[in-house]
């Protein structure tokens, strides 16, 4: 990137109203020498070329934005200044609009680019990023900047060499990275590796009891059939002994005949007493008299004939109404749109079941007495059953005393695995058991387990994608502070060889040398330096720093020689050219011998000299000696360009600022 | 903006004293240059990290 300064304009403001021209897109020149007597408005210019460039102006206090009023006048109302800049053979025009009425600064920016004008500071992103505060005050240059360079309790050179050198877009990696990292985690509990752990050692736990219920299960189910091989072993050895038995022998088979048929006449009567239990009505007349009185609420409401949705619908397909009125569009329309107040086909149906059922059970009054006797008959089956397995029991017994069988003792028995296998059976039916949402750790159902277990393992997954995100980005935070600290490391060894380099030409005579740069840049033997000594410093570290990389920027410079010895203004004004390119200088009269002569032989002609005064009493002397061509008039200021003029310049007194 | 040698030169060091791949040095590299020419987005620069992100490798020496 380029960027140029062509020229700017200013009007009611604490500088001279003036019009500059430096260049055009065809042609700007590498030096530009503004020659202004103290007083003329040099360092408010070149603040409003800050401002302009930065937009930093939006941001001014109202006394700073009076303070920059004409001071001459301070009726006026308003200002304006107008920065135009060439970025890569496109123009680019800063606004900026002052209201002295009510504070405030307005800002309009102009490009091709940008289709033309906008309101407010918006120059395009590609530019702006070289327009930050912090960057332009590297190139629009004044002498106390060297002097912050060198101060130890300030970071400017640190800061200059990150700003040029983009240091600082190692942090915007790291920004991202952080960015990405709250993005992910943002609605995620545990994201540390302690978490991580705990729940790594909850799948653990899970694990084990799954294994150890497991382990039960199968010593159950061992159990279980063994007890069932006994129980049927048992069952079977009283069968045996019982046929052995010829004298109950018959009895019992007859007997057993009779269970069989009992079970069925039992099974029998259930499923007869289980239709009954269907019909609430017909268990108690409390149900009759509830559905009674419900069918007469809703007759008495009237539901669901009349408030059929269908009825309406129906109705709306009619010419007339019910009530003898025609049915138009809107009329139809209406009715359609409040149908869905009404029920519809699907529940009116329903009611009109219900009813009919109701009606149905009212009017059949007798079967309440059928229910009943249901009842009797199945408690009747019950008892049947009963006493037949009482009686086989007992015949049994018998029949097991007659073959010599510890009958007593094979019943303990029975009864004891009977115990244990309805154990066994139940501590299966827990650990086979569905999950349920009120499971909790002490659970021992499988199933349940399982399920723990699952979400305890998704649970970790997450984590440990967040675990390692974290570790990744760690890496690329720690890699990128490493990489910023080493590179600028980098950069201020090459800075320090090159700017001593230059110092050794420009300062023969009273030579310094850069020992270090920390935050601030360190003189070799020496804490502090000579003003010449410290604008020869600041000079050849940013321009040194301004050439590294392709970009390109205007050295815009207030009293470039002021304080430099003879000696030094000719290596400062042959060094200065060489290594920017454009070079803009505001300098006082007394600033030209040696600089002038050493800039010229840098650039040859290739150099704009412009001179400016205020018009006042104090320069009234001067209107005599303006040259023929070259001189622009404004209302408070002159301009005059050309080399004669400028160098034979002089005020006899100097104004004071 | 081109990037300044010395921050490539830096990154090359770096990564490689990490233990990392050399795609890593590379996928800085072209981060790095692109937020030097242009303002990047938060999507681009998301794009960005991400391709970074899946080239660092945990169990490289450095690398915790």
């Amino acid at each position: 990137m380029e960027i140029k300064l062509l020229g700017w304009e200013s009007q009611g403001l604490r500088c001279p109203d003036l019009k500059i021209d430096i260049g055009t897109l065809e042609h700007v020149p590498k030096i530009t020498l503004i020659q202004m007597p103290n007083g003329t408005g040099k360092t408010t210019t070149l603040n409003l070329i800050r401002a302009a460039l930065t937009g930093e102006a939006s941001n001014w206090s109202d006394d700073k934005i009076l303070q920059l009023r004409h001071k001459d006048d301070t009726s006026t109302s308003s200002g304006k200044f107008i920065l135009r800049l060439m970025v890569d053979n496109q123009p680019l025009t800063f606004d900026l609009s002052f209201d002295f009425i009510n504070p405030s600064v307005t800002y309009r920016t102009s490009s091709p680019s940008m289709g033309g004008v906008e309101i407010g500071y918006s120059p395009q992103a590609s530019v702006k990023r070289f327009l930050r505060p912090k960057f332009t005050s590297l190139f629009v240059f004044d002498g106390e900047y060297a002097t912050h360079l060198l101060n130890e309790n300030e970071s400017r050179a640190e800061e200059a060499i990150d700003s040029l050198c983009q240091l600082d877009l190692l942090d915007q990696i790291q920004t991202a990275a952080e960015v990405a990292w709250n993005r992910e985690t943002k609605n995620k509990g545990a994201k540390t590796p302690q978490g991580l752990s705990a729940y790594k050692n909850k799948e653990q736990q899970i694990i084990e009891k799954i294994s150890l219920v497991n382990k039960r299960k199968k010593e159950a189910e061992v159990n279980l059939k063994s007890i069932k091989d006994e129980i049927e072993s048992i069952n079977n050895n009283i069968g045996d002994k019982i046929k052995q038995s010829e004298k109950y022998r018959d009895e019992l088979e007859k007997l057993k005949l009779k269970e069989k048929d009992c079970e069925i006449e039992l099974e029998r009567q259930v499923n007869a007493a289980m239709s009954y239990l269907r019909h609430p009505e017909l268990l108690h007349k409390q149900f009759l008299n509830g559905l009674t009185a419900l069918k007469e609420n809703l007759d008495k409401a009237k539901l669901p004939d009349v408030t059929s949705k269908q009825f309406f619908i129906e109705l709306a397909e009619e010419a007339l109404c019910v009530c003898g009125r025609p049915i138009g569009h809107d009329e139809k329309e209406h009715i359609l749109f409040q149908t869905s107040q009404y029920l519809g086909n699907d529940v009116s149906g329903l009611i009109n079941a219900m009813k009919q059922d109701i009606d149905v059970a009212i009017n059949s009054t007798d079967d309440q007495k059928l229910f009943s006797t249901s009842l009797e008959n199945l408690r009747k089956a019950s008892n049947d059953f009963y006493d037949i397995e009482t009686e086989l029991e007992l015949l049994e017994r018998n029949a097991l005393e007659d073959t010599g069988a510890d009958v007593t003792n094979l019943h303990e028995k029975l009864t004891a695995l009977n115990t244990k296998r309805n154990s066994l059976e139940q501590a299966l039916d827990l650990i086979n058991a569905p999950p349920r949402a009120d499971d909790n750790e002490s659970v021992i159902s499988l199933p349940s387990l399982d399920k723990q277990l699952k979400n305890v393992r998704e649970l970790i997954a997450e984590i440990t994608e967040t675990v390692e995100l974290r570790d990744k980005i760690d890496v690329i935070n720690r890699m990128a502070g490493k990489i910023k600290s080493f590179a600028r490391s980098e950069i201020k060894q090459a800075l320090i060889n090159e700017c001593n380099t230059n110092l050794e030409k420009i300062l023969a005579a009273n030579p310094v040398t850069i020992s270090k740069i920390d935050r601030s840049i360190h003189l070799s033997g020496q804490k502090e330096a000579s003003v010449g000594q410290t604008l020869a410093v600041g000079y050849t570290f940013l321009t040194a720093a301004l050439s590294r990389g392709t970009n390109k920027f205007p050295l815009i410079v207030d009293s470039p020689a002021g304080p430099l010895d003879d000696n030094v203004r000719k290596e400062i004004g042959e060094m200065v050219p060489m290594l920017c390119e454009q070079f803009i200088a505001f300098t006082i009269s007394t600033e030209r011998e040696h600089f002038l002569p050493a800039l010229e032989k840098s650039a040859g002609d290739n150099i704009k000299y412009l001179t400016i005064y205020r018009k006042n009493v104090g320069t009234t002397h001067l209107t005599d000696e303006l040259p023929k061509n070259g001189v622009n008039n404004s209302e408070n200021a002159v301009i005059v360009e050309g080399r004669d003029y400028f160098t034979k310049f002089t005020i006899v007194k100097e104004m004071e600022e | 903006m081109s990037l300044d040698i010395e921050v490539e030169n830096a990154v090359l060091a770096t990564v490689s004293e990490f233990g990392q791949p050399e795609k890593v040095a590379k996928r800085l590299i072209s981060w790095l240059k692109d937020m030097s020419e242009r303002d990047l987005n938060s999507g681009e620069n998301n794009d960005h990290f991400e391709v970074l992100k899946n080239s660092i490798d945990l169990g490289a020496a450095g690398g915790n």
